[in-house]
């Protein structure tokens, strides 16, 4: 009889302080906004978080050296916190655990990327709950369960997808008996369209609410395949766009696919909630227009996407990585405490500004950006998630 | 009103927008009149004048372009001679025979083995620029005049004006010609875009996706849309290659990346180079050098906030790359004109985070370099390559299998000759309709 072999001390030690850490995390992320986790534990977490990240990813420290780190002390303060850029995920084995324990890996698609950025994951629960508490919050704040249609292939036809990941979670915790993914194949292409009209004329017909989710490009194929049809789908029905909304990579006019979901679908705009997310965080981002029409006790809901009590979004000036004050366009950092596996700190480059109340919103290019010729077109080739 | 079979306005009140249209078409009526060998002749003659140093007009649309683009003249003589030097009669007549088999097909029915065919342009021409090379619209007029359409070109906003002084150079020449040419805005008049969009039998665009297909939206069902990009190219640099002159290579490839800015989707993003990560660093100076001498805008400190995010990030990531012991060298910040990287790792070409970019990448040796070719099918335009003797023809053949649509010696990547196939496809031969006698 053999015993397993005990894991080397260093190995014991991450395992504990991972295991420590994801205990806070999942507490911040549990109280969500109804015990919000306050600035101060929101920094001593980060920086727990960013030491655990420096001591157990030697990419990672080098990388901090080069940026004038050379041991996790010598950041005050989470703001300090090296932002690692998205192309990271495409270098190396970019996690702080061994390759054994890994449980979970999503891949950034795209159509000229000969290495895919890879999120790795060793357990999945910080990520759902990251996705359950924002989901109950902005999609879902007035029901228990809903009937979902995913424009997206199944789990099983593309386990490597961040977005797909997120819609199973939803039909687990969210979803009504019918709930189905309605694209085959891992592209968006392959719309199954005839059980998506059946699915349409069934909630007309028994006029129970329902969720249509997806990439903006899912829904801008699908309401081209559907026709000129109107339908009204039940009220309470919501409609879940993500992407397409970052104007040097857009692939669709958002406006006008919000226009063609209230004329085609009957979803109305108070009704349409936009998401933000990708591959390289764990946390996403909603607009609060639905959870302001069902629950809030305001006319209106504020500007931009809801960044939730566990995360931050700060905006640099590009060029000297200086923070930007409140309404300064400049290019969006995320620290997401739900990458402890990863990197709490990311560096993208979208571009954006935050709102007096904490909002951010997204720019889009600026009409006098320097032109490249028609290669400028080319970037719309690459995927957003 | 029916000019040429079409319908251009019917709508009881005219705007200013259809008057115009309904010019064009007339004058693209008279140009259907004149015979194939004579347009070419003043195409011709207007494109000789511009090889002339001594020529007003060349000298003021010089000083202008330099103004424009904050360059030396000397970089735009480079620009304007790499069109027009090969734009003379010959070149323009072996670009029609090339495409439709006679140049006389234009003028009438032209007996075949079995028929006679004639090769019908269309009734007008609508062709939507984009930011490029300031030259590539006039060869869509070009092309367009050519069988006998006339056109109405919409250049990018904010571009320089050397078309409108071309045009106006062949109207100088030959009025009726000039009168088959608009070069302006969509008509400021409500609806104005629309209703020369509606009147275009053809329109070409270049462009990104979005721009082209809010344009499908405008246009009539029938109306033929020809796109053009969105494209990369690259460069192909083998060790021999290297190894005989590195001088030369280096030469050339400055040539091709800093032509026009690399304004153009000809110019190399990247360059695949067989050789150790020490060799492909030690040509970041002399190539970011190079490229200055060639195109020396000023530092890209007013880029775009887009752009400088795009940048910073990815300088992040060569952080990251170094970090990694991925040996990843690169000069030339935003506030240097031009940056030049090796890459510590092979990777596809793709479109750089901020204008005037080049990417050595390392390769072990040519098929590497196809297979990056490969996973960019559809998506490269030209590969210059630096090979020697068989071994071109070799990489030629490989590249062509890859998706590749041009395969030129490194160093003449921006000059194609006139009939060159963009985007794989012919030019003249794509405005024509073939229309047959049998009897």
């Amino acid at each position: 009889m053999t015993r397993a072999a005990a894991p080397p001390p260093r190995e014991k030690a991450r395992q504990e302080e991972a295991e420590r850490l994801d205990a806070e995390i999942l507490h911040a992320v549990g109280s969500g906004w109804m015990d919000p986790i306050d600035a101060s534990g929101f920094d001593q977490l980060a920086r727990d978080v960013f030491a655990h990240q420096f001591r157990f990813n030697p990419v990672y420290r080098q990388f901090c050296a080069l940026r004038g780190v050379s041991a996790s002390r010598d950041v005050a303060g989470w703001k300090q916190i090296p932002p690692v850029p998205t192309g990271a995920f495409k270098v190396g084995r970019w996690a702080t655990f061994p390759e054994q324990r890994e449980a979970a890996a999503f891949r950034t698609s795209g159509t000229v990327q000969r290495t895919p950025g890879v999120h790795r994951f060793d357990t999945l629960a910080l990520y759902n709950a990251a996705i359950i508490s924002s989901a109950r919050r902005f999609l879902f704040p007035d029901r228990k369960r809903i009937r979902c249609l995913f424009l997206s292939p199944s789990p099983a036809e593309a386990p490597d997808s961040s977005l797909v990941h997120m819609f199973a979670v939803y039909r687990e915790v969210f979803g009504d008996p019918g709930s189905a993914f309605f694209l085959s194949g891992s592209s968006s292409g392959g719309l199954r369209l005839e059980e998506l009209i059946a699915a349409l004329d069934d909630a007309e017909e028994i006029g129970e609410p329902v969720l249509v989710a997806g990439a903006a490009l899912a829904f801008h194929n699908a309401l081209a395949a559907l026709g000129s049809d109107r339908r009204q789908l039940p009220a309470g029905s919501r409609t879940m766009v993500t992407g397409g909304f970052k104007g040097a990579l857009r692939k669709t006019d958002p406006d006008a696919i919000g226009n063609a979901i209230a004329a085609r679908l009957g979803v109305p705009a108070d009704y349409q909630v936009e998401e933000y997310g990708m591959t390289e965080l764990s946390t996403q981002y909603y607009d609060e227009r639905l959870r302001t029409e069902v629950v809030e006790d305001r006319d209106h809901p504020r500007l931009g996407f809801r960044v939730p009590p566990w995360a931050r979004v700060m905006v640099i000036d590009a060029e000297t990585g200086a923070e930007l004050e409140t309404g300064g366009v400049g290019a969006l950092v995320h620290f997401d405490l739900a990458n402890r596996a990863s990197a709490v700190a990311v560096q993208t480059s979208d571009v954006g500004q935050r709102t007096a109340d904490g909002g951010v919103l997204l720019c889009g290019r600026e009409p006098n950006a320097e032109a490249r010729g028609c290669s400028l077109a080319a970037e719309l080739w690459l995927e957003q998630r | 009103m029916l000019t040429g079979g079409r319908v251009v306005a019917r709508a009881a009140v005219r705007s200013a927008a259809d008057d115009r249209v309904a010019g064009l078409v007339a004058a693209g009526e008279r140009l259907k009149a004149r015979p194939a060998s004579e347009i070419i002749d003043r195409l011709a003659a207007v494109c000789a004048k511009w090889r002339d140093d001594d020529w007003s007009v060349r000298r003021a649309a010089i000083e202008a372009l330099a103004v424009h683009y904050q360059v030396p003249r000397l970089s735009i003589v480079e620009v304007l001679d790499a069109a027009f030097s090969g734009w003379t009669g010959d070149s323009l007549e072996a670009w029609v025979i090339g495409e439709l088999g006679d140049a006389r097909v234009l003028d009438g029915f032209v007996a075949n083995d079995s028929s006679s065919r004639v090769a019908v342009g269309p009734e007008l021409v609508v062709a939507v620029a984009a930011h490029g090379v300031p030259t590539t619209p006039i060869t869509d007029i070009m092309s367009a005049l050519l069988v006998k359409a006339p056109v109405w070109l919409k250049p990018a906003s904010e571009t320089d004006d050397l078309t409108s002084r071309f045009v106006a150079s062949i109207a100088d020449d030959d009025p009726e010609l000039g009168a088959a040419i608009v070069v302006g805005a969509w008509p400021d008049s409500p609806g104005g875009r629309e209703a020369v969009l509606r009147a275009a039998t053809t329109v070409i665009a270049t462009g990104r996706e979005d721009t082209v297909r809010r344009l499908r939206s405008c246009v009539n069902p029938a109306t033929h849309v020809i796109v053009h990009g969105p494209r990369l190219s690259a460069a192909l640099v083998t060790r021999e290659a290297l190894t005989a002159n590195r001088g030369r290579v280096i030469n050339a490839l400055a040539e091709d990346t800093a032509f026009a800015g690399q304004m153009g989707c000809l110019s190399p993003v990247a360059a695949f180079v067989e050789g150790s990560s020490d060799e492909l660093a030690s040509l970041v100076e002399p190539l970011l050098e190079a490229c200055v001498d060639r195109w020396p805008a000023p530092p890209r400190r007013d880029a775009s906030i887009s752009e400088q995010a795009a940048f910073g990030e990815w300088r992040s990531l060569m952080d990251v790359e170094i970090s990694a012991g991925l040996s990843s060298r690169w000069s030339g910040d935003l506030n240097a004109p031009w940056t030049v990287v090796a890459r510590g790792q092979a990777e596809p070409p793709s479109v750089p985070p901020v204008p005037r970019f080049l990417a050595l990448v390392p390769v072990d040796g040519v098929d590497d370099s196809i297979q990056l070719c490969d996973e960019c099918r559809g998506l490269i335009a030209t590969v210059g390559v630096a090979a020697r003797g068989q071994l071109f023809g070799d990489i030629a053949r490989q590249l062509s299998m890859a998706g590749v649509e041009r395969i030129s010696v490194l160093g003449a990547m921006q000059r194609p000759p006139l009939g060159w196939r963009r985007d794989g496809r012919p030019t003249l031969a794509d405005l024509v309709r073939w229309v047959e006698m049998e009897r």
